[in-house]
């Protein structure tokens, strides 16, 4: 798979590997079982403190989009939070468009009440 | 968002020639502190020690050509080859020879009868944990140096990095059984003929030990992880066999494509980890060399690999 990153960006670099894999699991790129890149090696091609890639795995295990285990690394979880997943990957793309644009997450809060 | 341009990577041969002949002085020393160490304990070791040095000072010397040729030989990717392929073979030589040497001073202080390392299963493991030790150190090492090599040159802002791994298969297991079990074989007859190490009346674990790492090599497989960065492509492979690992840098890139590959007994290139009969991904690049990696998402590899390219 592939992840991208823009260090001027204001996202965190963190969220960004996160968003990357959020987005290949609702595209369905990454399926259920699928083993991600150590971190030692993301974070080496990537150039980033290794740190920065284990936050990331370590927020999509929280998210439960991944499990992680000892000696076998970060692997995709069951499908069965696909939905979730998705909804997730959304809700991240619209708050990073919002912070490229400005907007705070209570603007952000308000525009959405409008269109209801 | 800005991109860099990217080093070809390539480096003169005298910045090889010094990460080479440090191995050799390494080697050397190695040796001379076995000698030093058999000389001054002599007294305490058995007299059928003497024949130790002989077998050193045989097979060392011959491991020193090696090194001198390798520093010798016109090649076109002299660094690449250094790091990527000597660091982990001269480091897991390295460990036998330091494990090897403990091992032999210690099963032979004040006893009697001489005792081969790998005469006993504490030799063996050291023997074992020695070389394991030195080739994964050297594929740290050499991984950190090819890392530095093929860096980003300027600053980007914008990183990119695509990750896939492959498999052997059965045509795999069958042309690398063929290639490393006729190299074994000849291998343990030469040693059988020429080594006090094999003597008859040595000790027979030796062969039993090399048979099995060959059938164990070849039961669990190769296994190769692909990298493709805005710097370089990378292959690393799991198990020293015929099918080393390789790194390109993006800008060293004249085309890339997918082709059907199959692994083929008795070829040993470096440039080609062929593990599955099927789809690979090739490269050639601008000095004429061809890369090859099996991968099932070959295609998808070559339109990844554009676009980094297009956007650098």
């Amino acid at each position: 798979m592939l992840f991208e990153i823009d260090t001027l960006s204001s996202a965190p670099i963190y969220g960004q590997i996160a968003a990357c894999v959020r987005r290949a699991i609702a595209g369905g790129a990454l399926k259920p079982g699928s083993k991600l890149p150590p971190s030692r090696d993301l974070a080496r091609e990537l150039d980033v403190n290794m740190h920065t890639v284990q936050r990331a795995y370590c927020q999509l295990r929280d998210e439960g989009l991944l499990e992680l285990r000892q000696g076998r690394g970060a692997i995709v979880a069951s499908g069965r939070v696909a939905p979730s997943a998705r909804l997730n990957s959304l809700i991240h793309d619209l708050l990073n468009e919002a912070d490229t644009q400005g907007l705070t997450t209570a603007e952000l809060a308000r525009l959405m009440e409008t269109m209801r | 968002m800005s991109r860099g341009t990217y080093a070809r990577g390539v480096r003169s041969a005298m910045a090889t020639n010094s990460v080479l002949l440090s191995f050799v002085a390494i080697y050397v020393s190695i040796v001379a502190i076995s000698f030093a160490a058999v000389r001054t304990t002599e007294s305490r070791l058995p007299v059928e020690a003497g024949n130790l040095t002989s077998y050193w000072l045989e097979s060392e010397v011959i491991a020193i050509a090696m090194y001198l040729a390798w520093v010798a030989l016109p090649r076109p990717h002299r660094m690449r080859y250094a790091l990527e392929t000597v660091l982990p073979v001269g480091l897991c030589l390295y460990g036998v020879d330091a494990a090897g040497l403990t091992a032999t001073l210690w099963f032979n202080l004040d006893v009697k009868t001489f005792q081969m390392p790998f005469g006993s299963l504490t030799g063996i493991g050291l023997i074992l944990g020695g070389a394991f030790a030195g080739w994964f150190l050297g594929r740290y090492l050499g991984g950190l140096a090819a890392t530095d090599r093929l860096r980003r040159e300027a600053a980007s802002s914008r990183r990119s990095a695509w990750f896939a791994e492959t498999s052997p298969d059965g045509s795999w297991r069958r042309a690398t059984g063929i290639t490393t079990g006729l190299l074994m074989f000849a291998l343990i007859l030469l040693g059988q003929a020429t080594s006090p190490a094999y003597a008859p009346g040595s000790p027979l674990p030796i062969q039993l030990l090399a048979a099995g790492a060959w059938a164990f090599m070849i039961v669990v497989g190769e296994h190769a992880t692909i990298s493709i960065t805005d710097a370089a492509i990378k292959v690393r492979t799991r198990l020293l066999s015929n099918n080393m690992g390789w790194s390109v840098s993006l800008s060293e890139i004249e085309s890339a494509r997918a082709i059907a590959a199959q692994p083929e007994p008795l070829r040993f290139d470096r440039s080609r980890c062929v593990l599955r009969t099927g789809p690979a991904l090739e490269i050639r690049t601008v000095t004429g060399g061809r890369y090859a990696v099996s991968l099932d998402e070959a295609a998808e590899a070559v339109a990844v690999i554009e676009a980094l390219r297009s956007g650098a």
